[in-house]
């Protein structure tokens, strides 16, 4: 190889390298996905596709354009707000924008193991200016709050982070300074902050949507290279259960084991009053009051909803009396100390959900949803109306 | 002619490994373990 082929070799290199950033700086802009309903398992990490916060914002434009006029409803949360088991036709999310009317927008950015924080929460932060009318709705049981820069998707806070797209928020510019590389997020650190300088995830996320993928997954086999856009909802082509008695007894010892472990029964959170009742402990209260308080930057909680969504009154029965009341004292509080943290907060607790309307302990039937997203409804016209969001009668 | 062929190959191959080196950034930043999630 000559010296000059060489050079011209180095130089292909750097153009190749910087045109791709370009391309892929470009594409975190356009990278919206098409008919968008919830991110089902083949968008999101369970079969390792990352959506970038820029793909979701974009998504969010491409739905509901700025100058719309419409109030812009962004759905955050766990499993039971991302309609695990129902399916595209009967999703709640589309029920609660079915409620709400054509003067709303709801998108639905909630995640299998996502915390109150997390995906739809990170998007609101994002949009937020731009969208003067949005609330977040957004759910979690009572006790988990997790950190979005610590959590299953802090990925995505990261990612928003480093493009500098989040608002400036002082308590969690000062939070996040007291951290260290010791508190293990140091591989999304380098890794975001990286892709904030090339957008490689950006570029090469947005061509596994559109053009192929080149992630292999054990949940795909087959089709693990096909663009992920020609891929159905995952929920559409899932047999389902039929809620029924029968098939609850068929999910024990199992799930009552997991709420027995969950954070509404934990013994640790909770002491027992000379009167027999339970009541969480100051020290469960001070900590979870910092969690609730940290998850979003104070401008923005009037704007948010926090949803204690509940659980399955069958399984609640196979609880003991003093296990039951722990879930009791654990929505209470869970409910007083987001309302005093500034959020709104509803709670399902005393809702009259049954237990056929859930498809195992905590994830609702279609008709469980109905229910659902009727009660976000009202909430959601209620806090519009109290931020003014509404026109004057 | 030869030289400028040469010179235009090398650039052209140039382009395509910092493609691919753009893309290897993506593919090795990837989890080896998917994230599984279960809550009940």
């Amino acid at each position: 190889m000559t010296r000059s082929t060489a050079i011209a070799l180095c130089l292909g290199v750097v153009a190749g390298f910087l045109g791709s950033c370009l391309m892929g700086r470009h594409a975190a802009q356009k990278n919206a996905y098409k008919n968008f309903l919830r991110l089902h398992p083949f968008l999101e990490q369970e079969t390792s596709y990352f959506p970038t916060s820029s793909q979701l914002a974009a998504t969010t434009r491409l739905q509901c354009p700025p100058g719309a006029g419409k109030i812009l409803v962004i759905l955050g949360g766990n499993s039971v707000f991302n309609g695990s088991g129902q399916k595209t036709p009967e999703l709640w999310s589309r029920v609660l924008q079915n409620d709400l009317g054509a003067g709303y927008h709801v998108i639905n950015f909630s995640a299998p193991g996502a915390g109150p924080a997390d995906t739809g929460a990170i998007v609101f932060q994002m949009l937020a200016r731009d969208y003067p009318r949005s609330l977040l709705v957004t759910n979690t049981e009572p006790g988990r709050y997790a950190p979005p820069e610590s959590s299953a998707y802090s990925y995505l806070f990261w990612d928003a982070y480093y493009k500098g797209t989040l608002p400036e928020d002082p308590a969690r510019a000062a939070r996040l300074a007291r951290e260290t590389a010791a508190d293990g997020w140091l591989d999304y650190k380098l890794d975001r902050g990286m892709n904030s300088r090339f957008y490689f995830h950006d570029l090469w996320g947005g061509v596994a949507y559109r053009h192929f993928s080149t992630i292999w997954t054990s949940w795909l086999k087959g089709r693990s290279f096909l663009a992920r856009s020609r891929l159905p909802d995952w929920y559409d082509n899932r047999k389902g259960h039929e809620s029924s008695e029968a098939f609850f007894e068929s999910l024990l010892p199992g799930h009552l084991d997991n709420l027995r472990r969950s954070k509404s029964v934990d013994p640790q959170r909770f002491r027992k009053e000379a009167d027999g009742h339970w009541v969480q402990t100051a020290e469960s209260i001070q900590n979870e009051a910092e969690q609730i308080s940290a998850l979003l930057p104070d401008a923005l909680k009037p704007r948010t909803i926090v949803v204690f969504t509940p659980f399955n009154p069958w399984f609640l029965a196979h609880l003991d009396p003093d296990e039951r009341m722990r879930v009791d004292a654990s929505f209470r509080t869970g409910t007083k100390l987001a309302q005093e943290g500034g959020y709104h907060a509803l709670s399902t607790a005393d809702k009259p959900f049954e237990a056929l309307e859930f498809g195992d302990t905590v994830h609702l039937s279609p008709a469980g949803g109905q229910r659902l997203a009727h009660l976000v409804a009202a909430a959601v016209q209620d806090v519009a109306r109290e931020q003014h969001f509404l026109p004057a009668p | 002619m030869n030289s400028y062929l040469r010179i235009g190959a090398g650039f052209l191959g140039g382009i395509l490994i910092g493609i691919f080196f753009h893309f290897l950034l993506y593919r090795i930043s990837l989890p080896l373990e998917p994230f599984i999630y279960f809550s009940f």
